[in-house]
């Protein structure tokens, strides 16, 4: 399938006092559309970097990046973005926050609409008027999970979504995501530093290497879900993808 | 509802034994009642005040300059505050000077004041004016400079115009804040009145504290000070049910503490 999302040579240092970092050094790669690609790569190595560049809240410092064919700039609507905090608006209700996106762009009727089925969708039926300093960590990234789907964007990007939930409401998230994803067929990029949530979810894992930061190995995951990690094709890939992280570790 | 009668049982508690004690002594001789008079005493002015009409005459002309000054100072510090909040670094070069006025309590403008704006209603609303600006600008110039990155960040991601953003984020984010800010500008405006008054007034709640003075009434003194603590108390209360019913979504968040404003 043609790459659906091209990222080309893309580049950003950061100035730190008098010292330049580079946070991304000329990452290049592809996606094709309707994928879930799980990126991993340790702390530092720039995945929320690269992920707030495709978004458009950050500048790259040079190369591009291309969307359907057309080259990006800025933000757009094209592109949800699903933060590591679920970052929801204090100040609306659970419905109110989940259709901030399409507030005012459809009738009302279809808004309603459109939030009782994500809402449903996400497995936060019944919540409708809750206040976000009510809900559990595993709500809120739900509703912003929901939030950024209303407006059907084109592509979703997530960063470390389910991180800093417990491990048992991250099973649970993870299962549920992943059926969401198999019913909006939306290609996503998913952000980890878990290694079993990138072989639980992952078409393919792109591992980030840092010190440069660069694309480092692609390995495609071709198995059916949903998978268990106790098969032993997993087992021996979930070796290999540890052994990198370690050797990017030394380095 | 239980919760609310518990509540204001125990708010009326302490003032209740006050009352009692401060009455009884007085019954019993042992507090001079020129100097301090029963409660009973003030209470009887109070009703006397009150029966023959020049209590709410009083009571309405502090009323309305209160509401003229706070009404000016909230017209002008809103829309500055939520400006000078929308630039950034502003507030550096505006804090010494914002911090120069702060040492200046409203009362040493009085004699300015009126020398400026003569002895009549325009000063005295000036006065109140000043002394509600300030809480009101600092409070809505804060709430709006501190709105959250992060969610101007989500607001971007949507492709909010600047201007979508500002109503949409900016403005609910600041507006805790900006309540705040009236909250306090109100009970200072409220503060300052009396001192705007005891100067050449000839009616209001601090003319009739000035006439207790001049006709050696303690009682009359005592009576318009429980009126201002009152009226006061009062204000709050509705301005804090308002903010109940207008934010409902801090009623489920602790608050947080605010910079306080002195103007005296
Ligand atoms: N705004 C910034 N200013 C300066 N340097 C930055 C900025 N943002 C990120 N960096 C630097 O870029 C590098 C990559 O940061 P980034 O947040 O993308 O890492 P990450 O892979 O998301 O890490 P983690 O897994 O801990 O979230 C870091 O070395 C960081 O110091
Ligand atoms: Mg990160």
């Amino acid at each position: 399938m043609a790459a659906f999302l091209k990222l080309k040579e893309i580049s950003k240092n950061y100035t730190i006092g008098s010292k330049q970092i580079w946070a991304l050094r000329d990452l290049s790669f592809e996606v094709t559309s309707g994928e879930l690609i799980c990126i991993i790569g340790k702390s530092g190595c720039g995945k929320t970097t690269l992920l707030r560049i495709i978004a458009g809240l950050e500048k790259q410092t040079s190369g591009e990046i291309i969307l359907n064919g057309q080259a990006l700039k800025d933000t757009g609507r094209e592109r949800g973005m699903v933060f590591q905090e679920p970052r929801l608006f204090p100040w609306l209700t659970l419905e109110a926050n989940i259709a901030f996106g399409i507030r005012g762009r459809m009738s009302r009727e279809l808004e309603y609409k459109t939030v009782a089925d994500l809402m449903e969708m996400v497995g936060l039926k019944g919540f409708a008027k809750a206040w976000p300093s009510q809900l559990s960590g595993g709500m809120a990234q739900r509703a912003a999970i929901a939030r950024a789907l209303a407006v059907d964007p084109a592509i979703l990007l997530l960063d470390e979504p389910f991180s800093a939930l417990d491990a048992l409401t991250r099973t649970k998230l993870q299962t549920d995501f992943l059926h969401l994803w198999q019913r909006t067929q939306k290609t996503c990029i998913h952000v980890t530093h878990d290694v079993d949530e990138a072989l639980t979810l992952g078409q393919k894992i792109m591992i980030m290497h840092s010190n440069p930061s660069r694309v480092g190995d692609i390995i495609s995951l071709p198995f059916p879900y949903p998978r268990s990690l106790e098969d032993p094709e997993l087992r021996a890939i979930k070796q290999r993808v540890l052994s990198l992280f370690i050797a990017d570790s030394a380095d | 509802m239980t919760n609310v009668f518990k509540k204001t049982i125990m708010a009326l508690l302490l003032p209740f034994v006050l009352v009692l004690v401060w009455e009884l002594f007085s019954q019993m001789g042992w507090l001079n009642n020129y100097l301090l008079p029963p409660p009973s005493g003030i209470m009887d002015q109070l009703f006397a005040l009150a029966h023959n009409g020049t209590l709410l005459n009083h009571l309405s002309a502090s009323l309305y300059r209160v509401g003229c000054g706070f009404g000016l100072a909230f017209c002008l510090a809103l829309p500055l505050g939520f400006l000078l909040g929308l630039v950034p670094r502003v507030q550096d070069y505006l804090s010494p000077f914002l911090n120069f006025l702060q040492q200046i309590p409203a009362i040493a403008w009085i004699p300015m004041f009126i020398l400026w704006l003569g002895i009549d209603e325009t000063s005295k609303i000036s006065i109140i004016t000043y002394s509600g600006f300030f809480p009101i600008f600092l409070n809505t110039m804060h709430g709006i400079s501190n709105t959250d990155s992060k969610l101007k960040e989500v607001a971007s991601t949507f492709g909010l115009s600047p201007w979508q953003i500002i109503v949409r984020v900016y403005l609910p984010s600041a507006a805790p804040s900006v309540f705040v800010g009236m909250r306090l500008g109100l009970s200072f405006c409220w503060r300052s009145l009396v001192a705007a008054e005891l100067l050449g007034a000839s009616k209001g709640i601090g003319y009739l504290i000035q006439e207790g003075r001049e006709l050696a009434q303690p009682d009359l003194m005592l009576a318009g000070v429980l009126m201002i603590g009152i009226t006061g108390l009062f204000l709050d209360f509705v301005f804090l049910r308002l903010e109940k019913t207008l934010l409902p979504w801090r009623n489920t968040q602790e608050r947080r503490e605010v910079p306080k404003w002195q103007p005296f």
